[in-house]
């Protein structure tokens, strides 16, 4: 009887620990190796920080790995979309507002691309500031992320992806759609650069 | 004999029907409303506005109105928007005038012409307007007189698109831009004071617009001082990049005579003449030239200007190894001999940049002297108006694509270039979001949503009709530049 009453409350505390660790577990066992314990991202795998992206950009674009229209030929993307494949839609509920849960990590990481940051700031207050905001901090009204957090090479690689058809081309794609659009006006890999090399001054 | 009779028939047709139409006087007392008035007039009525507080938007679609305000002891009628409304009066008429109005608190225009030639906008006492003040778009023809203005977050006299216009004797100060002559041609700037500005005079071309020159501006007796607001545009707007201090700026404006101003006390630098890439370094319109080309600058008075350079000019200064800001400066490709522009008086300013620039010839005759005796003295001195001698042809807005065309440079492309950010986002990005669809960006314009936090909200467009916003629509989402 006692045992019994033991093991019940045993098993119920466990269950207790259970919901309230599960968010932050979904996270750990199935992002962190990757992203980050805390959801800064990993620039040699690939991984983008994750902290500053908001909820609803983040549902998205899982959505569209697993229904394979975030799909595309780059092997990051593949590695991102074999990933998570399996999981169903409670974890990445959960893992998602682990993440959101995460303080924001919006300072880039060291310059990896040498661009003129003047002409950068021209460039982006003309051609991404109506999206990204002018301070790039995202619009969601519009779907457009928060660049804020990105790495160069992370931003730069998902760029030119949208300019060359790799990103944005599915038809269910609205908002990658609308991306693409815009970055097939510009393309030029220099004056790419010179925006991102912009973007992370304003990280600072 | 055949011929003459048919002449005294067309005659009597005419001032039958001339009768027949006979102009009408119609009256607007506080309380009531001056839009109605206007859905009752025809074309060629007169529209009397007495004193009181009116919070509407006036617009005007019928030719030949002239909308007067009464000032009677002192009390204005006054347009109040009250920061809810966008516009005061919005003009697609042609010939249409106004005068005598007060009018404040509005958050994009006070008077803006839509395309409209003709037109004359004199006496008005404008406060706060947002954007700009007063501005016709894409109008030919016209005067502009004896305006008061201030508090404009843009410009308050904005010359936009526009051929044949004098811009003379107004007052201008606390705006961003004073007076700005954009992407216009044959404009007189005469006898205005445009002082505590972030900049006084600017004449320039804005990339990625669809008239894509700016040239033949005369900014003669100016008073141009003390131009050193700091400079309170949206961030990331193209007159952000305006560097407080700027007495006349002249960016890729060619054959811009600068004469008999008194400009002192701008303090980063009386004149600049500059190429395009000064503002912006996107200079990506392959159908404009950056280059500022056959400048004359002539007898101007100048002193105390350049003591305390903005930002970037003051780098500039320090790599010419000078703490101060100069009189004159000729700045990247306006430096150049090829440019073709010229000084007089040279050794009389501080200057940079003139090294290459010729001498203008001397100048012989005072200006009012010049118009006197009307004697060919070569310069621009004997000039009295860039207004044309005859009115120009009325513009007229077909239901096709060229209509679009007209509508599309008369209303949008005030707020929308290519690929540039002025005050809504670049054409470039709205053919971006939607694609190719017509209907749901005509939609959009006739019930805007706002959904950028750090863009002014977009007014809407609902007087233009289905069919036309349609067409626009269209229109805008082909643009190519
Ligand atoms: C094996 C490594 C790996 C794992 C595990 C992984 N990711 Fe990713 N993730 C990536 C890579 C690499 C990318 C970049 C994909 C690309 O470049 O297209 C990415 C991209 C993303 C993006 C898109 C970010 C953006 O800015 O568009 C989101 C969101 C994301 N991952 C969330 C998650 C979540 C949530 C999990 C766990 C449920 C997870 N990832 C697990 C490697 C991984
Ligand atoms: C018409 C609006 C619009 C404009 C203008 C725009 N973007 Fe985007 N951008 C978006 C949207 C929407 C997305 C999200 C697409 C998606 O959901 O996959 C996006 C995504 C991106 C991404 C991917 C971020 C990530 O986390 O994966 C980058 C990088 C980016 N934009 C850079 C830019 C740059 C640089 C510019 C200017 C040169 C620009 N954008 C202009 C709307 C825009």
């Amino acid at each position: 009887m006692i045992r019994r009453v033991l093991l019940s409350t045993a098993v119920f505390s466990l269950l207790m620990i259970a919901v309230a660790a599960t968010a932050e577990d979904s996270y750990q066992v199935h992002c962190a190796q990757c992203h980050g314990i805390a959801g800064q991202g990993n620039n040699a795998l690939g991984a983008p920080n994750l902290t500053q992206l908001s909820a609803p950009y983040i549902r998205r674009q899982l959505e569209g790995f697993q229904a394979g229209w975030r799909e595309s030929d780059d092997s990051y993307t593949q590695t991102m979309m074999a990933a998570i494949a399996a999981l169903d839609a409670p974890v990445l509920a959960s893992a998602t507002s682990a993440i959101d849960a995460f303080p924001d990590k919006s300072h880039t990481t060291a310059a990896t691309h040498a661009g003129n940051k003047k002409r950068g700031k021209d460039l982006y207050n003309a051609y991404c500031s109506a999206c990204h905001g002018t301070n790039a901090v995202g619009n969601d009204a519009l779907g457009a992320p928060n660049l804020l957090g990105l790495s160069q090479d992370y931003l730069t690689r998902q760029y030119r992806h949208f300019a060359e058809g790799r990103r944005g081309g599915h038809s269910d794609d609205r908002y990658g759609q609308q991306m693409a659009r815009l970055a097939r006006a510009l393309k030029d890999p220099q004056l790419i650069d010179d925006v991102s090399s912009y973007v992370a001054t304003l990280a600072e | 004999m055949k011929i003459k009779l048919s002449q005294a028939l067309s005659i009597f047709l005419l001032s039958l029907a001339s009768a027949m139409a006979q102009a009408a006087t119609l009256e607007v007392k506080e309380g009531e409303s001056i839009q109605a008035a206007l859905t009752k007039a025809k074309a060629g009525d007169t529209i009397k506005v007495y004193p009181g507080t009116y919070h509407e938007t006036v617009f005007v679609d019928k030719d030949d109105i002239s909308l007067i305000g009464v000032v009677e002891d002192g009390e204005w009628p006054h347009l109040d928007g009250e920061k809810i409304l966008n516009d005061a009066i919005l003009y697609s008429g042609n010939g249409f005038s106004v005068e005598w109005f007060k009018i404040t608190k509005y958050k994009g225009n006070a008077i803006m012409g839509q395309s409209g030639n003709n037109f004359s906008i004199r006496n008005n006492w404008v406060i706060d307007t947002g954007l700009y003040g007063i501005f016709p778009e894409f109008g030919h023809n016209g005067l502009i007189e004896n305006n008061i203005l201030s508090e404009i977050e843009d410009a308050a006299i904005y010359v936009g698109m526009s051929d044949y216009v004098d811009v003379r004797n107004n007052q201008v100060f606390d705006n961003v831009a004073g007076i700005e002559v954009e992407n216009s041609r044959h404009v007189l700037v005469e006898g205005n004071v445009a002082r505590n500005n972030t900049g006084g005079i600017l004449v320039f071309i804005t990339p990625g617009l669809p008239i894509k020159s700016s040239y033949d501006a005369v900014i003669r007796r100016n008073f141009v001082t003390n131009n050193n607001t700091p400079n309170f545009a949206i961030p990331g707007s193209l007159v952000a990049g305006i560097p407080s201090g700027t007495g006349i700026l002249v960016m890729s404006g060619d054959q811009v005579v600068i004469e008999d101003n008194i400009i002192t006390g701008n303090n980063t630098g009386g004149i600049i003449v500059t190429s395009g890439d000064f503002v912006t370094e996107v200079a990506s319109d392959k159908d404009s030239d950056p280059h500022s080309d056959n400048v004359e600058i002539r007898n101007n008075v100048m002193f105390d200007n350049g003591n305390d350079p903005d930002g970037e000019m003051k780098l500039l200064m320090l790599s010419k190894f000078s703490t101060k800001g100069p009189d004159i400066l000729a700045y990247q490709s306006a430096a150049d001999k090829e440019r073709g522009s010229c000084i007089s008086r040279r050794g009389a300013y501080r200057s940079y940049g003139l090294e290459e620039w010729a001498d203008c010839d001397a100048p012989t005759v005072r200006a009012a002297d010049a118009v006197a005796t009307a004697t060919d003295i070569g310069t621009s001195r004997q000039l009295t108006t860039k207004m044309l001698e005859a009115p120009a042809d009325p513009r007229v807005i077909t239901a096709d694509a060229g209509g679009a065309e007209v509508v599309y440079n008369g209303i949008c492309a005030g707020c929308h270039a290519y690929n540039v950010r002025l005050i809504g986002p670049p054409a470039l990005v709205i053919q971006a979001q939607y694609g190719d669809d017509v209907q749901a960006l005509a939609d959009y314009v006739a019930n805007p949503v706002k959904r950028r936090p750090d863009f002014p909200a977009m007014p809407p467009q609902g007087h233009v009709s289905e069919d036309m916003r349609l067409l626009v629509a269209e229109y805008m989402l082909g643009l190519e530049g």
